[in-house]
């Protein structure tokens, strides 16, 4: 259930759709971009095939029905469901604010909320800067090596989350690991990485070393290999070289897969307890504990539905106000 | 392109170009070789047995070939592995099939209220799994679907829809309108072209959909544990994670729990192997951005 949250525009395909064909101007651009703007459509288009055509809308109500039974109404559900307490038995009660009020006021609010924060920025900064320099180093790779360095890269993205969290669970084993037994061969003490308090979230992030074999990768490579050409040999041929081409030229226009995989890792690292679940449960002490884990515990094994809903419902705004924030902040200047 | 500079410039940079190769090569090679390391120790504890996983020297790696380790790992999660397959394959027959009618008609069919409706998709992209985690839940046991796959299945096929159908419009866009309207005009019916012309030709990126959602169910730890009472019905990230927790990978059964990865991944690492040129193709094709 992760992978609701990539958008694709696909403006470069309508481009050269329309590049394409003259005469079905009406069709593809309407839908999104160009707005519902009237257009006069050429009458040989209007009288062979729009009837028909139109009758074709029906194909979209089976998907728009399981989005709506089981993502839109849950989601309707659970902003409802924050203002009541409910155990699954008895009756819900209606206690209005109170259990927002209670997890603002919980011993662990403060602890939780530091973490995410801690877990989302950390793991932008670290996946980011790897992602992208694996994308870059593959797009300037010869073409062989670059297919096989790609090829490489992608197929990592396969491994279920359990797995790589498990085998960084070994690796961090305090008296056994592979961490640890590398810290010993130069001599020195490895520390306790998931039992240290200070160390612990540090660990969390780790999982994934050297993180680049995720969406992100796709993502920037992507917008690599799509960059003009015409403006890259231009810009050659002006002079410009290094970083500072990379900072003027290249940068600006990767800026909408920047904001495409910022908002994909905060989002995914916003909500991800599963290693912290695994690993720690939110220890030592409270230590590694999370909104989303709160949440899950609340609900899965207090069986306090409405409470969950509550947090869960906290972290949603959270999530889109970050979503929003990005949006505005990382736009592509043109 | 002829460039006027002295012999001396044009071979210094030649000289620099290659020396930046080479570099890239060297960094290139050190990240694969980074990303690897822990499926590398992975598979040669997986061949180890207990004892030596535990006491042996943890570098040296591929010492010892102990089938057995497979053996037992095998008896210990096929089921789960089982009822992936199954849950995938009627997640992923619902799912792509249901998405690419979707994606058709937001990409060639015109009718009033197309742009709301498709920005209802988009705003699919703002709901956080964890938002709906706890209502789809309650909603499940409603349902009478609480222990049974279909709470596996019809919500998989769901939440895959906003990404599918993006993914999927994009590239039935770029299906030549006339190649369309000449086979309507032929007196073929719109479910006939999708089904004859739109998806031979968009064949690649279908695949690439199916290929993430199986991604995604593989990795699904959460949603069965919390939906299925019995464990022999998870799939299997959580039935590795059950198989795990009884033996633990510092015991003498360590190498049955490596094994047991190795496994589990299998399937997935064969499909998106032989795939991958249409998975990668597909994924970077620009459409991937906001």
């Amino acid at each position: 259930m992760s992978m609701a949250g990539v958008a694709a525009t696909g403006e470069s395909a309508r481009q050269q759709t329309q590049h394409s064909s003259g005469q079905q101007v009406g069709a593809s651009a309407r839908g999104s971009k160009h707005g519902g703007r009237p257009r006069s459509r050429p009458l040989a288009r209007r009288r062979n095939g729009l009837r028909l055509n139109r009758a074709a809308a029906v194909f979209v109500l089976p998907s728009m029905l399981l989005i709506g039974i089981f993502t839109y109404y849950p989601a309707v559900r659970s902003l409802i469901g924050g203002f009541y307490s409910w155990n699954g038995f008895s009756a819900p009660q209606y206690v209005g604010l109170s259990q927002f009020n209670e997890y603002f006021t919980s011993p662990t609010f403060g602890v939780e909320a530091k973490n995410v924060v801690f877990l989302v920025l950390g793991w932008l900064f670290i996946t980011l800067v790897a992602q992208f320099t694996a994308a870059e180093v593959v797009a300037h790779l010869p073409r062989k090596l670059g297919n096989i360095a790609k090829y490489l890269f992608a197929l990592p993205i396969v491994l279920p989350p359990v797995v790589l969290i498990d085998v960084w669970a070994y690796m961090f084993n305090p008296t056994d690991g592979l961490l640890n037994k590398i810290f010993n061969a130069f001599g020195l003490a490895g520390p306790n990485w998931l039992g240290n308090e200070h160390l612990a979230l540090v660990s969390i992030l780790l999982i994934g070393f050297p993180w680049i074999s995720n969406l992100g990768f796709l993502i920037f490579l992507g917008g690599i290999q799509n960059l003009p050409r015409e403006l890259m040999e231009a810009s050659a041929l002006d002079g410009a070289s290094g970083l500072r081409r990379w900072l003027h030229v290249d940068a600006p226009l990767l800026i909408p897969q920047f904001r495409v995989a910022f908002i994909l890792g905060g989002l995914y690292m916003a909500q991800n307890f599963v290693p912290i679940l695994l690993l720690t449960n939110g220890g030592p002490g409270n230590a590694t504990m999370v909104p989303g884990l709160d949440m899950y515990e609340q609900a899965f094994q207090n069986d306090q539905y409405g409470y969950g809903m509550a947090i869960g419902t906290l972290l949603f705004i959270a999530m889109l106000a970050f979503t929003l924030f990005t949006m505005r902040v990382l736009r592509p200047r043109t | 392109m002829t460039r006027l500079e002295p012999l001396g410039v044009r071979r210094g940079r030649r000289r620099r170009r290659r020396a930046l190769t080479g570099s890239t090569v060297i960094t290139g090679a050190l990240l694969v070789a980074m990303t690897y390391f822990p499926l590398v120790f992975m598979l040669s504890n997986s061949l180890k047995s207990g004892a030596r996983l535990a006491t042996g020297n943890v570098f040296a790696l591929f010492t010892q070939f102990d089938a057995q380790n497979y053996v037992n790992a095998w008896s210990g999660i096929h089921t789960s592995l089982l009822n992936t397959l199954v849950v995938a394959a009627a997640s992923v027959a619902i799912g792509v099939t249901i998405a690419a009618l979707g994606a058709y008609t937001f990409a060639q069919v015109d009718f009033r209220g197309k742009s709301f409706v498709f920005t209802a998709y988009i705003a699919l992209l703002m709901i956080p799994w964890s938002l709906t985690l706890i209502p789809l839940f309650l909603e499940m046991k409603d349902f009478g679907f609480y222990n049974s796959w279909w709470a596996l299945i019809l919500p998989y096929a769901a939440t895959s829809q906003p990404l599918l159908v993006l993914i999927f419009r994009s590239f039935f866009e770029q299906v030549p309108k006339e190649v369309l309207q000449s086979a309507r005009l032929d007196g073929a019916r719109e479910s006939q072209v999708l089904l004859h012309v739109v998806a031979p030709l968009t064949r690649p990126i279908l695949l690439t959909g199916t290929i993430l959602m199986c991604i995604s169910i593989w990795g699904d730890y959460v949603w069965p544990e919390v939906i299925l009472k019995s464990s022999s019905r998870y799939t299997v990230s959580a039935g590795l994670q059950y198989f795990v927790s009884s033996l633990g990978t510092l015991t003498a059964n360590g190498g049955e729990v490596f094994a047991a990865y190795v496994i589990a991944i299998a399937p997935l690492l064969l499909l998106v192997g032989v795939t991958m040129r249409y998975f990668v193709g597909g994924m970077t094709a620009g459409s991937l951005k906001l």
